[in-house]
C-alpha cells in the first residue's frame, strides 16, 4: 500500500485518475466530495462549526471527506482549490524565483481604513503574525526568507495575507484603547477581530498585554 | 498556463466574513473557460486568495494577460487598490502614486493633454503583459443585464424601474456609472421611468416611492454578490417581505443582482474584446 502524501491537511493516496485525496480524518464515515472546482471550494469553505474560513490554509479544514479524482480532475486539481497558487509558488521557490514581499512593505502600501496598520509596533506585528500564522499551515517565508524543506508538505507562503492585514488594523486600534479580554466563543465569524470572543482576537490579547494590569493598560 | 491567447484574469473584492461575495466572480471564470475564446481565465480577490498582489503569479513571462475589475464602481478600489496591489502603480518616493512600474520602456508617449490612468495602456509586470480594462460597471452593455433583471421579474412598459447603486458619501467617482447605466436603461424606453437610488448616499433607497410614480417598482441591484447587503442590510432596510414591499396600493419588487445574471458573460467578454483591439 502506498504511502499517503501529505500537502498541508491533505493526504493524497493513489496516482493520476485513481488518486483519491482525503481531507483531515473525521469521527464516521467519509462524505465524497465531487471532482469538480466548485463542489470542492464549497465544501472546504466552512470548517466543522460552521463558520466561514477566509484563509485556505487555516487549520480548520472540515474533516471527514474525500475526492475521488478522475481524467478531468487530478489531485493537482483539487490542491489548487483547496490551496490556490500552492503549486506555482512551491515550482517559484525550488527554481529560486519567488518574489517574497515583507510584512513591512505590504503594511506600508495600505490606504484608506487599512492604512493604520503601518502604526503597528514591531512587538505587536510579531504578536500578531505568531497568533494568525500559527493557525495556519503555510510557511511564512516572508518571515525568515528561508523554507525549512523542499518537501511537498511545506507550503510557502511569499507574502503577508489580507488577514494577517486586517489583524495589524485592529491591533493598532487595540493599542490605542485597549479592550477588555474575554473567553473565546466559537460562534464568532473567524476573521471578526473586531468581535471581542473571536478567537485569534482573545489569543492576541492574552498574549500581548499578558503582563499589563487593565489599569495600567495604554488608552484606559 | 502557456497559451498563445490572452489569459483572462478577472478581479473581486472578496470577503473575510461573507462567504458568497466571490461566487459570482468564480462562476463568472468557469463560464469564460468553457466559451474558450481566451485562454485560461483565473481569479483574484482583495480579500480572498488568491490575492490581488499574487495574481501574477500564475502567468509565464510572456503571458499576456487581460486583467478585468468585477466591480461596478470607477472609485477608489479601481482606481487605487488594484492597480497598486497588481503592481501596474507604485507609490513614489513622496508616497504619491507613480506612473506604472514596468511600462514597456519603448511605450508610446500619451497623446497631449492625456493623462496616465490606471487602465487603457498594457503595462510590463514581472515579464507579464497586463492590460487592465474598466470595471464591467462602466460597459454599456451592462444597462442589458439591468433590464434583463427587471423584466424577468414581470418588469413592463408601465412600470418603473430603480437602479439600486451601493454609494459613498467619501468618493463621488462610486456613484457615476449608477447614474450612467440608468440613464441607458432609460434611454431603451422599455419602462415608464428609469431612477436611480443608493444604499449609502442620497437620494436613498428609501424614497424609492417618492421618486416615481408608477404603480410597480423593480428594484435591480447594481452589487456583484448576493452577499451580506444584497441579501440581508438592504431587504432588512426596505422591510421586504419574500423581495416584495407594498405601500397602499404600490409594490416594490428586489430582483437579483446583476452580478449573478448569465449574461453578465458577454459584459466580460466585450471588455476583453476591447482590451486587445
Amino acid at each position: 500500500m502506498n504511502t499517503p502524501r501529505q500537502c498541508g491537511q491533505l493526504s493524497v493516496t493513489g496516482e493520476g485518475p485513481s488518486a483519491v485525496v482525503h481531507g483531515p480524518q473525521g469521527a464516521g464515515t467519509e462524505s465524497v466530495v465531487l471532482p469538480m472546482p466548485d463542489a470542492l471550494r464549497a465544501w472546504v469553505r466552512f470548517d466543522d462549526l460552521g463558520r466561514y474560513r477566509p484563509l485556505s490554509g487555516a487549520r480548520t479544514m472540515p474533516s471527514g471527506w474525500r475526492v475521488e479524482c478522475d481524467e478531468q480532475f487530478r489531485s493537482q486539481n483539487v490542491i489548487a482549490v483547496v490551496y490556490p497558487q500552492f503549486q506555482e509558488h512551491i515550482a517559484q521557490q525550488l527554481d529560486g524565483t519567488l518574489r517574497i514581499v515583507p510584512l513591512e512593505d505590504v503594511l506600508q502600501r495600505q490606504s484608506g481604513r487599512y492604512a493604520v496598520a503601518k502604526d503597528l509596533p514591531i512587538v505587536s506585528r510579531d504578536v500578531a503574525t505568531d497568533t494568525l500564522c500559527g493557525r495556519c499551515v503555510k510557511t511564512p517565508v516572508w518571515r525568515t526568507n528561508t523554507l525549512r524543506s523542499t518537501g511537498e508538505s511545506v507550503l510557502p507562503c511569499p507574502e503577508p495575507c489580507s488577514v494577517l492585514v486586517s489583524l495589524c488594523r485592529e491591533a493598532v486600534l487595540w493599542e490605542r484603547d485597549l479592550p477588555p479580554s474575554v473567553a473565546p466563543d466559537d460562534s464568532a465569524p473567524w476573521a471578526a477581530f473586531d468581535t471581542p470572543g473571536n478567537e485569534v482576537r482573545e489569543q492576541y490579547l492574552r498574549t500581548r498585554f499578558a503582563n499589563t494590569p487593565f489599569s495600567a493598560r495604554s488608552g484606559s | 498556463m502557456q497559451t498563445t491567447r490572452p489569459h483572462l484574469l478577472l478581479l473581486g473584492h472578496g470577503s473575510h466574513l461573507d462567504s458568497n461575495s466571490s461566487a459570482p466572480v468564480h462562476a463568472l471564470a468557469q463560464r469564460l473557460e468553457e466559451h474558450g475564446e481566451f485562454g485560461p481565465s483565473s481569479v483574484a480577490f482583495w480579500k480572498e486568495e488568491p490575492s490581488l498582489s499574487r495574481a501574477l503569479d500564475a502567468f509565464p513571462p510572456g503571458a499576456t494577460v487581460i486583467a478585468i475589475p468585477i466591480f461596478i464602481s470607477n472609485g477608489y478600489f479601481v482606481q487605487e487598490v488594484v492597480p497598486r496591489e497588481l503592481g501596474l502603480i507604485v507609490q513614489g518616493p513622496s508616497g504619491h502614486p507613480n506612473t506604472p512600474s514596468s511600462s514597456p520602456a519603448d511605450a508610446p508617449p500619451l497623446p497631449q493633454g492625456r493623462e496616465r490612468g490606471p487602465w487603457g495602456e498594457e503595462a510590463l509586470v514581472r515579464g507579464v503583459h497586463v492590460h487592465y480594462t474598466p470595471p464591467i460597471g462602466d460597459h454599456p452593455r451592462l444597462a442589458e443585464v439591468i433590464a434583463l433583471r427587471a423584466k424577468e421579474a414581470g418588469a413592463g412598459a408601465r412600470d418603473a424601474v430603480a437602479v439600486l447603486g451601493h454609494g459613498t458619501n467619501r468618493n463621488r467617482d462610486s456613484e457615476g456609472n449608477v447614474f450612467a447605466q440608468a440613464e441607458r436603461v432609460r434611454a431603451m424606453g422599455a419602462f415608464a421611468e428609469v431612477t436611480t437610488v443608493f444604499m449609502d448616499q442620497e437620494p436613498s433607497m428609501a424614497s424609492v416611492f417618492e421618486r416615481v410614480a408608477a404603480e410597480r417598482v423593480f428594484m435591480v441591484p447594481l452589487f456583484i454578490a448576493d452577499g451580506w447587503h444584497v441579501g440581508q442590510t438592504i431587504p432588512e432596510e426596505l422591510a421586504l417581505d419574500a423581495s416584495e414591499a407594498r405601500r397602499a396600493d404600490r409594490r416594490l419588487t428586489y430582483t437579483p443582482p446583476v452580478g449573478t445574471h448569465p449574461s453578465l458573460v458577454q459584459v466580460v467578454f466585450d471588455l476583453a474584446n476591447e482590451a486587445i483591439q
